[in-house]
């Protein structure tokens, strides 16, 4: 057990390891707050189609030899995030078929034009990182890490500032636009910060892992809680949590970053699951 | 509002994109390639004056777990400056290419992270006793960070005072 810390805190010493949980900490606070609305709204799987669609814009930044694939990638999530939000209703494609058609889409090019165009002599190397996130979270530079904690810090102060009109579109959009709020205006606010949530997620779990740490929390959260603030706080509170833990562990056990976060929010959902069944058992 | 609204989304979408936060696919990252960590890896305890084991080695990548070896190597070979000079102790796996153009065989070790999709190489050179190992043989390598020119490019690479074959 000494030797355990005693290795944490060698780890620790480390600034990339630092950096990781800084920004670790931060985005999954991020995905957990909106994880929760997306969660109500039945928009579960669109962080992860819109994952697959940030891989195949990265896919094609990298074979335009971009400097910053973030010129790319994010333009074209926003755009995507837009899209798939307004379709729920009018369009002749319906929610989760335009979600599931624009995630294979964009997963299939991106690896066909990866492959096709190769600038790297480890395409599997390149794909397994972005797609599983690996260590992407550790070799963070330090400008990076600025930048996601100033959009981190964004996404969080939108979500206070708007908490009332988000709380208003979540569970009634129609009630909220009879009653006068812009819900095609906030609808695009939410596009706006689910794309920056996911495109930042991507160097923690991974594009295949995002849907994870978006759902995973609240749903936890709501097997105990019933009310949307604390559904918002606990939710938020097990995200940050295992994010943190499980970055540790990962670097101590030598297993990869974005599933061992993944699989200990897997373990929280089973323990609330669990708690649910007491707390239910205990009232009757 | 609306325009409280608008500000607030066109800052996010401004701060998004400018340079920054982009995939890190590291295995493609080319020796001598500088990125701007902007920190010294040896803030920590691999600081080199002072060994705690007395071995000479500044930096003991072998006591690590594979992420984080892995993660150190990336930046090694990102940052490759605020290494130079330094002693590092290393494992991985040996590999040998050879290169028609200049007649010359280059020698790695292999560190990869704990999936072992992502790998890196560190080049290294030994004028030791015995031969270099078979390719794709466990290895243990001491040796100081050091660079060369060739074509126009800084190459980095261990100097090695040591290698052994693990078992």
């Amino acid at each position: 057990m000494t030797e355990l810390f005693y290795k944490l805190a060698l780890y620790l010493e480390y600034p990339f390891v630092r950096y990781a949980m800084i920004v670790g900490v931060l985005i999954a606070l991020c995905s957990s707050l909106l994880g929760v609305t997306l969660v109500l709204k039945r928009f579960s799987f669109i962080g992860d189609g819109l994952s697959h669609v940030a891989f195949g814009a990265m896919a094609v930044a990298t074979v335009l030899k971009l400097s910053d694939n973030m010129l790319l990638i994010l333009p074209v999530t926003v755009a995507c995030a837009v899209l798939l939000l307004r379709t729920g209703q009018k369009a002749k494609i319906k929610g989760d078929a335009a979600v599931a058609m624009i995630s294979v889409g964009a997963l299939a090019v991106g690896y066909l034009l990866m492959n096709v165009f190769a600038t790297s002599a480890n395409i599997t190397g390149d794909v397994c990182s972005t797609l599983f996130g690996s260590t992407s979270i550790l070799t963070l530079t330090q400008t990076e890490v600025f930048l996601c904690i100033g959009m981190s810090v964004l996404v969080i102060g939108v979500f206070i500032l708007m908490y009332n009109r988000i709380f208003a579109i979540t569970f009634d959009e129609e009630f909220a636009a009879a009653t006068g709020t812009r819900t095609r205006l906030y609808n695009l606010l939410l596009a706006v910060i689910i794309a920056v949530i996911i495109v930042l997620a991507m160097n923690l779990v991974g594009s295949l892992l995002i849907s994870a740490l978006v759902i995973f929390p609240a749903l936890s959260a709501m097997r105990v809680f019933k009310g949307f603030r604390p559904v918002i706080l606990c939710s938020g509170a097990v995200s940050v949590v295992s994010a943190a833990l499980g970055i540790l562990v990962s670097i101590l056990a030598g297993t990869p970053v974005g599933s061992t976060i993944v699989a200990l929010d897997i373990l929280v959902f089973g323990a609330f699951c669990l708690a649910e069944r007491i707390i239910g058992g205990l009232q009757k | 509002m609306k325009k409280h609204l608008f500000v607030l989304a066109l800052c996010l979408f401004a701060a998004s994109i400018l340079p920054g936060c982009a995939f890190s696919a590291s295995s493609g990252q080319e020796s001598g390639a500088s990125a701007d960590a902007g920190y010294s890896p040896f803030e920590s305890p691999t600081d080199g004056d002072a060994e705690p084991d007395g071995s000479g080695v500044d930096l003991d990548l072998t006591v690590l777990s594979s992420t984080m070896a892995y993660s150190e190597v990336y930046n090694m070979m990102a940052n490759p400056q605020d290494y130079k000079g330094k002693t590092i102790k290393v494992n991985g796996w040996y590999y040998a290419s050879y290169n028609d153009e200049t007649g010359e065989s280059y020698h790695f070790v292999i560190v990869a992270d704990a999936a072992a999709c992502c790998q890196q190489g560190i080049e290294f050179v030994w004028n030791g006793p015995a031969d270099y190992p078979e390719n794709l043989s466990q290895i243990e390598i001491t040796g100081v960070f050091s660079s060369y020119e060739s074509g126009g490019y800084t190459y980095y690479y261990l100097a090695a005072d040591s290698v052994a074959l693990l078992d």
